[in-house]
C-alpha cells in the first residue's frame, strides 16, 4: 500500500464522517458517534502513512543506489 | 468570557501539549505532517476528554468545523497545484525564467520581486494561501531551491495578513471586539505592522547573500519599505479595506521603476549564489561551479534562451498568473460583480456546546459560510483551465500530456496535504472548543504584571496564528480576551489590539497550515519542519522588535490611549 493510497482512504474516511457528523449532529446520537469514529480511523490511516514513507524512501535510496539526499542548501 | 476554567500551571502544560507535541514531530522529529498532525490531534482530543471535561458531542462539533475549515483551505491546494502543473508540463517556468532573465537581469530584485512585493501585492487581494500557490512555483520556476521558494514569501507577505484580502481580519476583529478608539488601533497596527514589512525584506536580502545581499538591496528595501508601510499607515485611516492592497500595487510599480536604475544593471563577481540552484537561475550566466566549467556559458545559453523564448513568449507563459490576477481585481474590487456573485454561499449548521467547565459555542446555521464564487480556489481553478486551454491551442504539450495525467500529478501532490491540512484544523477547533486556547492565553495574562503583559501581547497573537494557521482566527479567538485582559490591567485596549493583530500576521509566517500549501506545492511537503525551523528565529526576532514597539508607543503616547 502506498502512502497516497492510505492519503485518499484517509481523506474518503474525513469525508465521509464530515457527512456523518453534520447529518446526525442535531439529534442522531449513533450517526455523529460514527462520523466522528470515522474521523479517527481516518486519523490512525494517516499516521500509518510515517512507516509506508519510510518504507517507499529506502526504496527509493535502494533505486538510485545511493544514501543520504539532501540537497546541500547552505544554512 | 465567562467560564471556570482552572488556569493552573498543570492545565496550562496539558492545553499546550498539543502544540509541543506538533513541533516536536514536524521540527525535531521531522515526521510528514500528515502523521505528526494526528498524533497531536489525538493529544488535544484526550487533553480535552479527560482535563478540560468535554463532551463528545462538543468534539464532534469541533471535528466538523474543523474539517469544513480545511476544506475551505484545500480548496486553494487542489486549483494551485493544477495550474503549477499546467503551466509545467507546458514549459512556461523556462518561458518565465527565459524572459525575466532579460527584462530584469539583477537576481536580487527579481528575489525581492516575487518573495516579497507580488506576495504581499496577492496577500492584499486574496490571502488564504494564494499568494504561497502563485508565488512558489514562479520562485521554483526562476531556479529558487524549493525550500526558499516557500520560505521567502511566507515571511514576505506576512504583514500584509493584517489588513490583506481587503480587510477581512480587521472587520472579523471588530464584530468580536467593540473598539472604543478604532482610530488609534489602526494608527498602533500601521506602525508595528511595519516592522515585520521591513524585516522581510531586510531577511529575504540577508539569505540571498548576507552582507552582499544587504549592501545591494538596501535602496529597494528602503523604497519598497516606505511604500508599504507609509502608504498603509496613512490610507488605514481612510480605507482600512483598500490600504494594503494600494500600498501594494504602488511597490509592484516601484520594483519596475527600480529594474531601470543603472544600480540594478552592475554585474559583480562576488556575488554569491545562496539561494538559487545550480545550474538553473537568471540574471548572470554560466552559475555553479562544476557546471560552469563545462557550460560555454555564453553563445550556446543565448540560443537555447531565445529558443525557449520563441516557443513560448514571457507574456504566454505568465498569461494563466495574469488572468487569474485580473480575476482577483473583477472579482473583489468591483463592488457591483463582488455583491452579485457572493449572493451563492455556502455554510454548514451546527448546534451550540458547552464543556464540563462552561466554555460555550452558539449554534450557528450557516458555520464559516464562504462564496464560491469569490474564493481563491475557483479563480485559481480558472485560471488553470484558461492556461490549459491556451498552452493546448499553441501545441505546447507534448503527446503524452492529457488533462487526465496533469489532475493525476496534481493530485499525487496534494494528497498528503488533504490529511494533514484536515488534522491541523482540528486540533485547532478542538483546542478552542475545549478551552485549550483559553487557559493558554489566560495563563499568560494571569502571570504577567501589566506591562510584560503588554509586551506578550503580540505573542499571543503569534501562538493563535501558529494553532490556528490564520491571522483572522487568531484575533477572532483571542481579541475579546485581549481587550478584557487590557481593560483588567488598566492598558489601552487599542493598543492591545494592535499588537495582537501584528502577532497574528507576524504567526503566520509559522502558520503550518499555509506552510504545508506551500511546501505541498513545492513538492517538498516532508521537510515542513525544516520550514518552520527557519521561519522560526525571524517570528521570535519580528516578535521581540514588536514588542518593544508597543511599549515604545505606550510611553510616547503616555499610555496609548
Amino acid at each position: 500500500m502506498t502512502s497516497n493510497r492510505l492519503n485518499l482512504i484517509a481523506s474518503l474516511f474525513v469525508l465521509a464522517g464530515l457527512v456523518l457528523l453534520v447529518v446526525g449532529l442535531p439529534d442522531n446520537r449513533i450517526m455523529w458517534l460514527l462520523g466522528l469514529g470515522a474521523v479517527g480511523v481516518a486519523m490512525v490511516v494517516a499516521i500509518g502513512t510515517r512507516v509506508t514513507e519510510q518504507r517507499e524512501e529506502e526504496e527509493g535510496e535502494q533505486e538510485t543506489g545511493q544514501g543520504g539526499g539532501g540537497t546541500g542548501e547552505p544554512t | 468570557m465567562q467560564t471556570n476554567l482552572p488556569v493552573t500551571v498543570g492545565y496550562w502544560i496539558a492545553a499546550f501539549l498539543p502544540i509541543l507535541i506538533l513541533l516536536v514531530l514536524l521540527v525535531w522529529r521531522r515526521w510528514p505532517t500528515s502523521a505528526a498532525a494526528p498524533v497531536a490531534l489525538f493529544v488535544a482530543v484526550g487533553v480535552a476528554l479527560w482535563l478540560f471535561r468535554t463532551p463528545l458531542d462538543t468534539l464532534a462539533v469541533a471535528t466538523g468545523k474543523g474539517i469544513w475549515d480545511a476544506i475551505f483551505v484545500l480548496y486553494v491546494i487542489w486549483p494551485s497545484l493544477l495550474l503549477f502543473k499546467v503551466a509545467e508540463d507546458a514549459g512556461a517556468f523556462e518561458a518565465i525564467q527565459a524572459g525575466l532573465r532579460r527584462l530584469m537581469p539583477d537576481r536580487l530584485l527579481v528575489v525581492l520581486a516575487f518573495g516579497w512585493v507580488l506576495t504581499s501585492f496577492i496577500q492584499g487581494i486574496a490571502g488564504f494561501g494564494t499568494p504561497l500557490a502563485v508565488t512558489v512555483p514562479l520562485l521554483i520556476g526562476l531556479g529558487v531551491k524549493p525550500l526558499y521558494a516557500v520560505l521567502l514569501p511566507i515571511i514576505g507577505a506576512a504583514w500584509g495578513n493584517a489588513f490583506g484580502s481587503l480587510g477581512t481580519t480587521w472587520f472579523a476583529t471588530q464584530s468580536v471586539v467593540d473598539l472604543q478608539n478604532p482610530e488609534a488601533t489602526l494608527l498602533y497596527a500601521a506602525i508595528l505592522l511595519w516592522i515585520p514589512n521591513l524585516l522581510a525584506g531586510i531577511t529575504i536580502s540577508w539569505l540571498y547573500g548576507r552582507w552582499w545581499g544587504l549592501r545591494r538591496a538596501a535602496p529597494a528595501i528602503a523604497v519598497i519599505s516606505l511604500l508599504h508601510g507609509g502608504i498603509q499607515l496613512v490610507l488605514l485611516q481612510v480605507v482600512p479595506a483598500l490600504a494594503t492592497f494600494i500600498a501594494t500595487a504602488a511597490a509592484f510599480a516601484a520594483i519596475f521603476v527600480l529594474n531601470r536604475w543603472s544600480f540594478y544593471r552592475q554585474e559583480d563577481e562576488d556575488e554569491p549564489n545562496r539561494l538559487f540552484v545550480r545550474g538553473a537561475w537568471i540574471g548572470k550566466e554560466g552559475e555553479g561551479e562544476a557546471e560552469a566549467a563545462d557550460a560555454e556559458p555564453g553563445a550556446e545559453g543565448r540560443v537555447q534562451e531565445q529558443e525557449t523564448e520563441q516557443r513560448m513568449p514571457l507574456l504566454i507563459a505568465f498569461a494563466p498568473y495574469a488572468i487569474l490576477a485580473v480575476l482577483a481585481v473583477v472579482a473583489l474590487l468591483i463592488p457591483p460583480i463582488t455583491n452579485v456573485l457572493e449572493q451563492v454561499e455556502v455554510g454548514l449548521p451546527f448546534p451550540e456546546t458547552q464543556t464540563g467547565y462552561d466554555v460555550q459555542q452558539e449554534s450557528v446555521d450557516a458555520y464559516a459560510a464562504f462564496t464560491p464564487l469569490t474564493h481563491p480556489g475557483t479563480l485559481l481553478l480558472i485560471s488553470a483551465l484558461a492556461g490549459y486551454v491556451l498552452f493546448r491551442s499553441r501545441n505546447l504539450y507534448d503527446a503524452d500530456e492529457t488533462p487526465a495525467t496533469i489532475g493525476r500529478d496534481a493530485a499525487a501532490q496534494a494528497l498528503p496535504a488533504t490529511t494533514a491540512i484536515t488534522a491541523l484544523l482540528i486540533i485547532s477547533k478542538v483546542m478552542d472548543h475545549s478551552g485549550e486556547i483559553t487557559v493558554l492565553a489566560l495563563g499568560i495574562a494571569a502571570v504577567a504584571p501589566d506591562l510584560v503583559y503588554l509586551a506578550a501581547s503580540n505573542f499571543i497573537g503569534i501562538l493563535g496564528a501558529l494553532i490556528t494557521s490564520s491571522n483572522t482566527a487568531s484575533n477572532v479567538l483571542f481579541a475579546p480576551l485581549q481587550a478584557t485582559a487590557a481593560e483588567a490591567e488598566g492598558l489601552p485596549v487599542s493598543l492591545a489590539i494592535a499588537a495582537q493583530t501584528a502577532g497574528g500576521a507576524t504567526g503566520n509566517a509559522l502558520a503550518p497550515g499555509d506552510a504545508l500549501l506551500g511546501m505541498t506545492v513545492a513538492g517538498i511537503p516532508e521537510r515542513l519542519g525544516e520550514l518552520i525551523g527557519r521561519a522560526l528565529p525571524w517570528a521570535l526576532i519580528t516578535g521581540i522588535l514588536v514588542s518593544a514597539g508597543t511599549l515604545i508607543i505606550y510611553f510616547v503616547t503616555g499610555g496609548g490611549g
